[in-house]
């Protein structure tokens, strides 16, 4: 079993890893669209924006566990105000993944996300692809 | 006004805000002397893209009302409420002409004509007597415009210069949705001074870096209102912002985005936008970006980021986390923090609100003017030509031995180089850039030596 720790001194460090990899899988925690090493940059406006802030710290972290998005087998989607911004974050979600190997996905509602965020997502992911 | 008493500091308990008291200028509702005044022009309504197969309820000006597309593409305004019995008509099924009542069939046309009463005799004269509520309505550059005022004053529809600039411009929708009156946002751009506070001291920069140089400011009329103008000495060069407010409700700016590193001369803008109430407590903010060659330079966010809830500039509305806008605030927590509606009673204005002033003293005399039988006293004369608009952004280097360490001597300058962009508005688009910019280039030069 393999932990990828978040930077020390973040909020997170102390409460989860950023992935976690085991029996051929890595799990991702909620990923939120927060600068992956400092906590005080503030939250990209708009769930566009934050998207593209959490897809570009997935990348990161990827990275760093020796993975890409072509690993994805399923994804979360946390979302504040589903029925405003659900349109809006399937739009922004498409081209996301290659159209022959999308994730599973769940898409579930959230009455509060961690510094007011309005999306985290959740991954997991095959290590072996 | 609370004034200092002799007991001295700690005055929360004597120092109350005043009480507010009813504000024609905050009006919006059918009958009030505001809301009547606001229904002499073509306002914005919708997107286009909004309006799909289905109808769309929606609030203008404090009325409930339905607009949706009939099948043969004409765009429909009418009061939500079936004159028959009441149901909406955003559960209307839209016809080849017209949109069927759910309820018990009626058909009613875009203009409101009644074209069949379902199950009643064929001999009814309903139809001959009656009408469902409607207003004209029309679709242009992507957004759904209506006029809400009667028909006998209807202006022409206005096509502004900046929309046809010959050279390319691409127009690019938004919407926002801010909870506010209408006024509190367009006083927002009488108000040259809070870019420099709000949008560049206070949160960062939000517009460029120049921005937080203290400008001159001056407020110049024009044939429809003012430009609301802020004039900066940056480094080496003379910055003119000249934002372009025409009563009641639409303004153009030039990009936030210009650094004054380089010269530029436009007569032109980044962006046009209408203040629509939706009643006296909410508002549209809806307008479009304008993208071309001659102003993507200093522009960061790209047209496919701007839409509905989506302006592609931070603090436009309330989808960010309450701490980081109470770190990082902008424009939507300023407005919106001042209250529904503003109490004007419990202010205190200073030098720098002159342009505030300015604005509501203009519409309190257009409100006058339509509750007295006038027209507006800004009339808007169109017969076909394009509105002439008046929104400038100006970067000219000072000559080497120029010393302007004088604010003055920057606000004239500003308001004569306005009143050149304002003289020249009967030349076609490029000869008047052309021929303004020579003028100012030389009022530049001799100013600077007189």
């Amino acid at each position: 079993m393999r932990h990828i720790a978040a930077p020390e001194g973040t909020a997170r460090a102390k409460l989860a890893s950023d992935i976690v990899m085991a029996g051929g899988w890595a799990i991702t925690s909620n990923i939120g669209p927060f600068d992956l090493n400092n906590d005080k940059v503030l939250l990209p406006e708009g769930v566009e924006a934050q998207m593209r802030k959490i897809f570009a710290n997935l990348d990161t972290l990827l990275a760093s566990a020796g993975l890409t998005r072509d690993n994805v087998v399923a994804v979360t989607v946390w979302l504040t105000d589903t029925a405003r911004l659900l349109p809006r974050m399937n739009a922004e979600y498409a081209g996301a993944f290659k159209p022959d190997r999308l994730p599973a996905r769940s898409v579930v509602g959230a009455t509060y996300l961690t510094r007011g965020a309005q999306i985290e997502m959740q991954f997991t992911l095959s290590a072996s692809a | 006004m609370s004034t200092i008493r002799p007991e001295g500091l700690y005055s929360g308990y004597h120092n109350r805000p005043r009480q507010a008291v009813p504000n024609p200028l905050t009006q919006t509702t059918p009958g009030s002397d505001g809301g009547e005044y606001l229904r002499r022009y073509w306002h914005p309504i919708a997107l286009a893209s909004e309006v799909g197969d289905l109808p769309k309820a929606i609030r203008i000006l404090g009325e409930e009302l339905v607009l949706f597309r009939d099948r043969g593409g004409k765009i429909g305004l009418l009061h939500k409420q079936c004159i028959h019995r009441g149901a909406s008509l955003e559960f209307g099924i839209p016809q080849e002409r017209g949109i069927m009542c759910c309820y018990h069939g009626w058909v009613f046309d875009t203009n409101g004509q009644i074209l069949s009463v379902g199950a009643e005799p064929a001999t009814s004269r309903i139809p001959t007597h009656f009408g469902q509520g409607a207003y004209p309505a029309r679709e242009a550059y992507g957004m759904i415009f209506a006029y809400m005022g009667p028909p006998e004053s209807m202006p022409e529809f206005p096509i502004y210069d900046t929309f046809v600039h010959p050279s390319d411009n691409e127009l690019a929708p938004i919407k926002i949705t801010i909870p506010c009156n209408w006024i509190q946002i367009v006083e927002n751009a009488c108000d040259p001074i809070h870019n420099a506070y709000l949008h560049a001291i206070v949160s960062g920069e939000q517009f460029s870096a120049a921005f937080k140089v203290m400008p001159a400011l001056d407020f110049v009329e024009t044939p429809h209102g003012f430009l609301s103008m802020a004039t900066r000495h940056v480094k080496d060069k003379v910055y003119i912002r000249a934002s372009d407010i025409m009563l009641p409700n639409v303004a153009q700016f030039a990009t936030g985005n210009n650094d004054a590193s380089e010269e530029c001369f436009n007569i032109s803008c980044g962006l046009t936008r209408w203040v629509v109430p939706i009643d006296d407590h909410n508002s549209l903010y809806i307008g479009f970006g304008h993208y071309s060659t001659r102003t993507d330079r200093f522009r960061r966010a790209p047209a496919s980021e701007l839409g509905v809830d989506r302006m592609g500039f931070i603090g436009q509305t309330a989808d960010r986390p309450y701490e980081e806008r109470q770190m990082e605030p902008g424009d939507y927590d300023a407005l919106v923090s001042q209250g529904a509606i503003a109490n004007h009673q419990a202010e205190h204005l200073g030098t720098t609100d002159r342009g505030i002033v300015m604005f509501r003293r203009m519409l309190g005399r257009a409100i006058d003017a339509v509750r007295t039988g006038d027209i507006p006293a800004k009339p808007r004369l169109y017969s076909g030509e394009p509105v002439r608009t008046y929104t400038h952004e100006v970067v000219m280097t000072l000559p080497s031995q120029a010393n302007i360490s004088d604010k003055q001597w920057l606000a004239d300058f500003g308001r004569r180089a306005a009143q050149i962009v304002i003289d020249t508005d009967t030349l076609p688009p490029l000869e008047r850039e052309t021929a303004a910019r020579q003028r100012i280039s030389d009022l530049m030069s001799t100013s600077l030596v007189a």
